[in-house]
């Protein structure tokens, strides 16, 4: 009975030892940071999340993720690895009290997606403003 | 009368072709069958029906005609072969929710719409094994080949070309009054499956590559076109008596990787599906009695790879996102008294299914209770009779599943609703068979036999199987 026990926990052991990809993490701590073309600070920028045309999409399995307030022209997210799609028009509030509608669409199509495939990134969006 | 005892063998195994043991299953102990050659062929149809399909994936029904030639020989007194060769040809009914084959063997990584229609299938199966004894040493090897042909003749029209080679060879050393072989095997799997429409008004349902719980590749949806490649490899440890009564015992551990590949993206590899089996069994066998329990755990790991964006489709990252592990009990024993056999047996399964992101989850325990009894009279004289009723139930102990709402629309729920429903649903269900076999010349011996289930969920449902086939010995 002891054989088989022994056999049993090493059989065991060796199934354990086969857990594909062992202490991976599948999330990407991403700090986006997003820059106005004629580089005035931003003191907060909103993205209505409800509007179609407002994404933040895993381009294989079309996951789409709420986009947070920019603090300081930054936000951070964490999403699942993979290549995203970023797209969004927002409310920019200026840090001299003015503000203005942004547009990004850096990364709007697949083939200019971001790879987000590191534990940690940092992406920089070059906002457009809309007139 | 020099081949009656063969003859006799051949009756009792004479199994429907879908019912033929894993090539696996069987080294050495080709070598302690009972004794003498014979040639067996057969041919069948079988049918299957269901009020709602239990499965939506394998149909709520089958018509099937099968043919299966079996030949045992014993080559000199230390070796002995048997080859056999399967054909299989028949119609899925109303196959829904998956337009790969195998589907048991893939999901969830299988490609599937939300149609469905009838599934023509023809499938090909051949296998040889053989067994040595040299000395106290024992020499095995045994192949197994597949192939399987299904497809559908009206849109969505999926055609799925698989073949499936499986290899092994072991040996065994005889201690005492048992015999301890050491087996290992390769496995190579692979699948070719195209998705056509032909309706000049275009494509009348959505394709999705599923990866399973509501998620799929949104990505690929428009690319049709699935290979899965696959390879594995087994062992086992086995423990067997060498005459009738003894210990038996069995440690097997399988290992077997199959990726899904776009074609018409660069063979980009989309997922790969890792499984893992481990079986522990221990019993003894008496001369007219055996009790056994086995132990399994098997882990099946799904992983999703990141591809680029810029139309290369280059793998930039894996992630294991789905694990379903799975966990099983069985205890079974035998009785045979003159001409009849009792063999009660209980087993209780535990399957979970887990996505991790978005997080989901799809669970079932439950409980099986079977008892089967056969009559078997092969008298001297041109007649022999085999009758045999197994009754069972199947009992639901626990379970649920969560899914988050976004990833399911109207029709994932209602999917989801009736395939929990069905799955968590108790079960009773019967099957009696009969066989009758006459001598008509010599040595052949001519062969009915017929088998009937019903099977009676307790929300209603309900499901009939037949098989009825004709078949020679010599």
């Amino acid at each position: 009975m002891r054989r088989i026990l022994i056999i049993l926990t090493g059989a065991l052991a060796l199934l354990t030892s086969c857990v594909k990809n062992p202490g991976q993490d599948i999330y990407c701590e991403v700090t986006v940071e997003a820059v106005l073309p004629s580089g005035q600070d931003i003191v907060a920028l909103k993205i209505d999340n409800a509007q179609p045309g407002n994404y933040f999409r895993d381009l294989n399995t079309g996951q789409e993720y709420d986009i947070p307030i920019f603090v300081d022209g930054k936000c951070r997210m964490k999403v699942l690895k993979g290549v995203y799609l970023v797209s969004f028009d927002g409310l920019a509030a200026l840090a001299d009290g003015s503000a203005c509608r942004v547009r990004s669409a850096e990364y709007s199509t697949s083939l200019n997606a971001v790879n987000l495939v590191d534990d940690r990134a940092e992406l920089l969006i070059h906002l457009i403003v809309l007139q | 009368m020099r081949y009656c005892a063969s003859i006799i063998t051949a009756l009792l195994l004479a199994l429907p072709v879908s019912a033929q043991q894993p090539v696996r299953e069987q080294g050495q102990s080709l070598l302690f069958l009972p004794e003498g050659d014979f040639t067996r062929a057969e041919a069948g149809c079988r049918v299957r029906s269901e009020d709602e399909a239990f499965l939506p994936a394998e149909g709520r029904g089958l018509v099937q005609g099968e043919l299966l030639l079996t030949a045992r020989h014993r080559l000199d007194s230390l070796s002995r072969v048997e080859g056999s060769a399967g054909y299989e040809r028949g119609v899925k009914r109303s196959v829904c929710w998956n337009t790969s084959s195998d589907w048991a063997l893939l999901a969830p990584y299988v490609t599937l719409d939300t149609l469905g229609g009838d599934l023509q299938k023809e499938q090909y199966t051949f296998r040889a094994r053989y067994a040595r004894r040299i000395g106290k040493a024992f020499a095995t090897g045994a192949v197994s080949y597949r192939a399987l042909h299904e497809y559908r003749d009206f849109d969505p029209r999926p055609r799925n070309v698989t073949a499936d080679l499986e290899i092994l060879a072991g040996g065994g050393l005889q201690a005492g009054r048992s015999v301890l072989s050491l087996e290992a095997g390769y496995r190579k799997y692979h699948q070719n499956g195209d998705i056509s429409f032909m309706d000049p008004r275009g494509n009348n349902t959505a394709v999705f590559h599923w990866l399973g719980l509501g998620s799929h590749y949104a990505r690929l949806s428009p690319s049709l076109g699935i290979r899965f490649r696959g390879e594995g490899f087994s062992a086992a440890l086995r423990l067997e008596p060498l005459a009738g009564t003894g210990w038996t015992g069995r440690l097997s551990y399988t290992w077997l990787d199959i990726v899904r590949h776009a074609k018409g993206q660069n063979e980009a590899p989309m997922s790969s599906l890792l499984h893992q089996d481990l079986t522990l069994s221990g019993g003894y066998k008496w001369q007219h009695a055996s009790v056994s329990a086995d132990l399994s755990y098997r882990l099946r790991q799904g992983t999703e790879h990141v591809l680029d964006g810029v139309g290369s489709y280059l793998s930039l990252a894996e992630l294991t996102l789905y694990r379903e592990p799975s966990f099983e009990a069985a205890l079974s024993g035998t009785v045979e008294s003159g001409a009849w056999t009792w063999a009660p047996s209980a087993r209780f399964v535990r399957r979970t299914a887990e996505g991790l992101y978005p997080a989901r989850d799809f669970s079932l325990s439950y409980a099986e209770l079977l008892f089967a009894t056969a009559y078997s009279a092969h008298p001297e004289g041109p007649w022999a009779f085999d009758a045999g009723l197994s009754l069972g139930g199947h009992f639901t102990l626990a379970g649920g599943y969560h899914i988050p709402a976004s990833l399911l629309d109207d029709r994932f729920q209602t999917y989801y609703d009736t395939l929990y429903g069905r799955f968590s649903d108790h079960a009773a269900s019967g099957t009696l068979r009969g066989a009758v076999s006459r001598r008509v010349a010599g040595d052949l011996w001519l062969r009915l036999a017929a088998e009937a289930g019903y099977t009676h969920y307790f929300t209603g449902h309900r499901r009939t199987d037949a098989l009825l086939t004709l078949g020679i010995i010599f």
